[in-house]
């Protein structure tokens, strides 16, 4: 719900972050219902992605910023048709 | 294409030639031009008559085809008959006189290149009108005739009493002009050809009807009664023009076509056009008496004798008029260019006064001044008058033949009284002229050789002995084959009118011609009112049926396109140009629609891929 109500993207990556969390929470907690350790080793690899897809998504909002002078995607519409 | 054909060919380009020199050579050569063209038409009127001399019977034609409508075809072609040769002739010789003459007579005026231009093209005309084997062909070059006959009367442009003369007979020829055309069109529509050889006599009315149009065009073109007010009126015109005008091209057009075309007439045209040319030669005989102008007793001369010829064409004279119009063209061509030298002769000794020296009160004692001009003078006035030995007397004497066995005693008595009048009124411009003590004390020199010669060369065409063969037969006659036994008692009649007329003429020479002029006013301008009081009420009569029937139904057809065009236009703005409209509406909603979602923001398109998953998960797992 974050990621489409919030309208700077900051606050959409966090949304992200936290569908990922909870992925994650998924993943552990039915790992314990099996045998193996799957989804613990899965939930590793999702932190391990979202770390990356953080770090990629706010230098990406950084140059956003410094370049639009602002982090809301609305507001970012070059390619889009004036009317 | 036989030799016969070729000469002919070649003359009727001759004035075309001679026109072309006229307008493209540079002033400064501009003495040059009526020399070149005068000998170039005067070889032309020889080899016209040339191949007359071996077969005077020489008939051909020869014709290419020009245009067709429908299953009718039009052929332009040159026709060669004696008739057709021998006016040729004549109008070829004319017009060569003239243009010599008017050598001398138009040596001080300016735009002489227009002038002698369009000399050659009116002889052009009236050649293409003589050969023309098509009425549709003949009825083009007789609208030439026309117009060129106009140019030169309003020759010249300074006097506006010129232009405005010009432009009447115009329009009063055109009056003519319109009748002639409805005529052709009823014998095509008869007929479904206008080929001269082809023509014949169409059925039931239409053929009184068609001659009558076609009479029209002549009363018109030949100035008859009642439209021969233009004819007086062009005097204003160079008078070497006028010659050409009276003698050989403009009203010579007229009697010549009805020359060819009489053949088709019926009796009640016939009877028609004899009424018409008794008052005309009347009426013209009584004009020519009363003016006082000598240009203008010429010109009211020429009415009364062209009224003459169309008496006798009335009553199938053929021949007889035809051969009239022939020695006509010589005599009246003569007195034309006699009384242009009076006028130019008058005109040097003058100077700048005040004087009217085309008036006959002010000229008089010319016979010991300009004896040549007197003698050629002399002797085409005899043969207007119808003297024997000049040419007039046979022509006039064919004509009373024919009159005379028609046998009816008003004609009879009419034709006398014409022949009456005739010396009448030349004597009276002689005497004044020539014979009468002059007036004034102006030393008057003769005019030069060159406008001398042609006096003499067209007087020796009237007169004559020097071509005659045995009985009344002239030169013309001889080529006609026509053997026509005057009675005696004709000769006797007509040379006892001629004397009495002479003689009654001499004396009563010195009548006050002051009462001349309350005559004029009360004669001839009263026939002119009422003519045009009754042209008034006629054309106002025509002017309501315009405006009640004709305007009315126009407008009425006007209204009713207009509304059918707003009809049109409503149903184009609304149901077709509507229809496109919707269409391009519904386009535009559509795409519209599908644009509002690729709107550029990223969470809406999220949004729907989320929508679109959704969707697409849930009708996989159920």
């Amino acid at each position: 719900m974050i990621v489409f109500t919030k309208k700077n993207a900051l606050l959409i990556l966090m949304g992200i972050e936290l569908m990922l969390n909870a992925a994650n929470l998924n993943l552990v907690v039915f790992n314990r219902q099996q045998t193996g350790m799957d989804g613990q080793l899965f939930a590793l690899f999702v932190i391990l992605v979202a770390v990356c897809e953080a770090a990629v998504g706010i230098a990406i909002i950084l140059r956003v910023y410094h370049y639009y002078k602002s982090a809301v995607p609305d507001q970012v519409s070059d390619l889009k048709e004036h009317e | 294409m036989s030799n016969a054909i070729i000469i002919l060919l070649i003359t009727l380009l001759i004035p075309v030639v001679s026109a072309g020199i006229a307008f493209s050579v540079k002033e400064k050569y501009g003495w040059l031009i009526p020399i070149v063209s005068s000998l170039l038409l005067l070889a032309a009127a020889i080899a016209v008559l040339f191949p007359l001399f071996g077969n005077t019977q020489l008939t051909e034609q020869f014709s290419l085809p020009w245009l067709s409508i429908g299953n009718t075809s039009v052929s332009i072609g040159i026709l060669a008959t004696p008739i057709t040769r021998l006016m040729a002739a004549v109008v070829l010789f004319v017009s060569a006189m003239v243009h010599i003459f008017s050598i001398g007579y138009m040596a001080n005026e300016k735009n002489t290149d227009r002038y002698f231009g369009f000399l050659g093209l009116f002889t052009f005309a009236m050649l293409g009108l003589v050969y023309s084997t098509n009425l549709l062909i003949t009825f083009c070059f007789w609208e030439l005739v026309g117009f060129c006959s106009y140019r030169l009367i309003a020759h010249t442009q300074q006097k506006p009493a010129a232009t405005q003369a010009a432009t009447k007979a115009f329009l009063l020829t055109k009056v003519g002009d319109v009748g002639f055309l409805i005529g052709l069109l009823i014998l095509w529509t008869q007929n479904d050809t206008l080929e001269l050889a082809y023509i014949t006599s169409p059925s039931g009315v239409w053929s009184t009807v068609a001659g009558l149009c076609i009479f029209i065009g002549v009363v018109g073109k030949s100035a008859q009664f009642p439209l021969f007010n233009w004819l007086p009126d062009a005097m204003q015109g160079p008078t070497p023009v006028s010659a050409l005008i009276h003698a050989a091209t403009m009203v010579a057009a007229g009697i010549f076509m009805l020359v060819q075309l009489v053949p088709v007439f019926t009796p009640h045209t016939l009877w028609v056009m004899t009424a018409v040319g008794i008052v005309s030669a009347l009426m013209g005989a009584a004009g020519a008496w009363l003016v006082t102008d000598i240009k203008k007793i010429l010109a009211y001369s020429t009415i009364s004798q062209l009224g003459f010829m169309i008496l006798a064409l009335g009553l199938g004279e053929t021949t007889g008029a035809f051969t009239h119009l022939l020695h006509h063209a010589f005599f009246k061509a003569g007195l034309f260019l006699a009384a242009g030298s009076v006028i130019h002769a008058m005109h040097q000794a003058t100077h700048q006064t005040e004087v009217d020296v085309q008036d006959i009160r002010n000229l008089g004692g010319l016979r010991k001044q300009m004896p040549v001009t007197f003698i050629g003078f002399a002797i085409c006035a005899a043969a207007l008058a119808g003297i024997p030995l000049t040419s007039g007397y046979l022509s006039k004497e064919l004509i009373l033949t024919a009159v005379h066995q028609k046998n009816i005693w008003w004609l009879e008595l009419s034709v006398w009284i014409i022949v009456f009048a005739t010396p009448l009124y030349i004597l009276r411009l002689f005497w004044f002229a020539f014979l009468k003590p002059a007036t004034h004390v102006l030393t008057v020199n003769e005019a030069p050789w060159i406008m001398r010669l042609p006096v003499i060369l067209l007087a020796i065409g009237s007169i004559t002995f020097l071509f005659q063969q045995g009985h009344l037969s002239s030169f013309a006659t001889q080529i006609l084959q026509t053997e026509i036994a005057v009675p005696t008692s004709i000769v006797i009649i007509s040379l006892a009118v001629t004397a009495a007329s002479l003689l009654t003429a001499w004396l009563s020479k010195n009548l006050s011609t002051r009462s001349t002029e309350f005559l004029i006013q009360n004669f001839l301008d009263s026939i002119n009112l009422y003519l045009i009081r009754f042209t008034t009420f006629a054309g106002s009569l025509t002017t309501t049926f315009d405006k009640k029937w004709i305007d009315r139904s126009i407008h009425t057809l006007a209204y009713g396109k207009v509304m059918l065009a707003h009809v049109a236009g409503w149903a184009d703005r609304n149901m077709v140009d509507g229809t496109v409209h919707g269409v391009t509406w519904m386009a535009r909603g559509l795409g519209g629609l599908t644009r509002s979602v690729a709107n550029g923001k990223i969470q809406s398109y999220l949004l729907w891929a989320m929508a679109g998953l959704l969707i697409f998960i849930i009708w996989m797992l159920y």
